[in-house]
């Protein structure tokens, strides 16, 4: 590789999912999807990680905050009551 | 006009009857106010990612409809008065509908979502660990630990207890002829 002010060393760059893909729908009622993007803590992971865009990662803040209002998705790991 | 959704979690253990009149009434409660509805649905009982008042199932209706901004400030007022609803959202999809061409093209209610819940609940918080709750800054791929296999030392060890059973019976036996 080239010296250059890059400092990314590692693989191929990460590209935004729903920019890729249209039909990956970006909504609150679709928690299987929002599941993606968060941890296993139900914390929302940062988008230097998963690559999306900033105009959805935005949206998708928004959507994940929808989704924990109704109990699609916790708010932590701590307070769900598995079995 | 304005087109909004609402979902709504009702209390799990209403009768169906008691269901479908308090979804009446909230709908009514848009047609009165010069609303229309557009789609209405029924996602049932599902499990909550977290307890609600207690309770870890929730019944969810949603209701999609075209009105203007007091008819939402009703519908949310009869939601928080009623006793029988958990929680509810109100979003506005679009602002400024043409209410005629927006009932005509018309749309299917928006199936029940697939649940997210993990099958496995998440390892506990490890408490005054060097993270804390910061995790393990974002690996790759999470780590994955197999539940543990029992030992099969224990399986073996076993086998030697019939053996053992039979020991005690021996001795009685050789009392019974003793006597």
């Amino acid at each position: 590789m080239p010296p250059g002010p890059r400092k990314r060393s590692f693989g191929k760059r990460k590209v935004c999912r729903f920019c890729t893909d249209k039909d990956y729908e970006l909504n609150y009622k679709n928690p299987k999807t929002l599941s993606h993007f968060i941890t296993e803590r139900g914390k929302i992971i940062p988008r230097r990680i998963t690559g999306t865009c900033a105009f959805h990662q935005r949206e998708l803040t928004t959507q994940i905050k929808r989704a924990r209002a109704l109990a699609f998705i916790p708010f932590t790991a701590t307070h769900a009551n598995y079995e | 006009m304005r087109e909004y959704e609402t979902v709504f979690l009702l209390k799990p253990d209403l009768p169906t009857e008691q269901i479908s009149t308090l979804k009446d009434k909230f709908v009514k409660a848009i047609t009165q106010g010069s609303g229309q509805l557009v789609t209405q649905g029924d996602w049932g009982k599902r499990k909550l990612a977290y307890d609600i008042k207690k309770l870890s199932h929730a019944h969810y209706i949603y209701l999609q409809y075209l009105c203007s901004g007091e008819v939402v400030h009703n519908l949310e007022r009869l939601l928080k008065l009623d006793d029988a609803v958990l929680k509810f959202l109100t979003v506005k999809l679009t602002d400024e509908v043409d209410p005629e061409k927006r009932l005509a093209e018309g749309k299917p209610a928006p199936e029940a979502p697939d649940s997210a819940l993990p099958e496995r609940a998440p390892e506990p918080m490890r408490r005054g660990g060097p993270s804390g709750d910061r995790g393990r800054r974002y690996e790759k791929t999470p780590p994955f630990e197999k539940p543990r296999e029992e030992a099969k030392a224990p399986e073996g060890s076993r086998e030697p207890k019939p053996g053992k059973s039979e020991v005690p019976s021996s001795p009685e036996t050789t009392e019974e002829e003793g006597k």
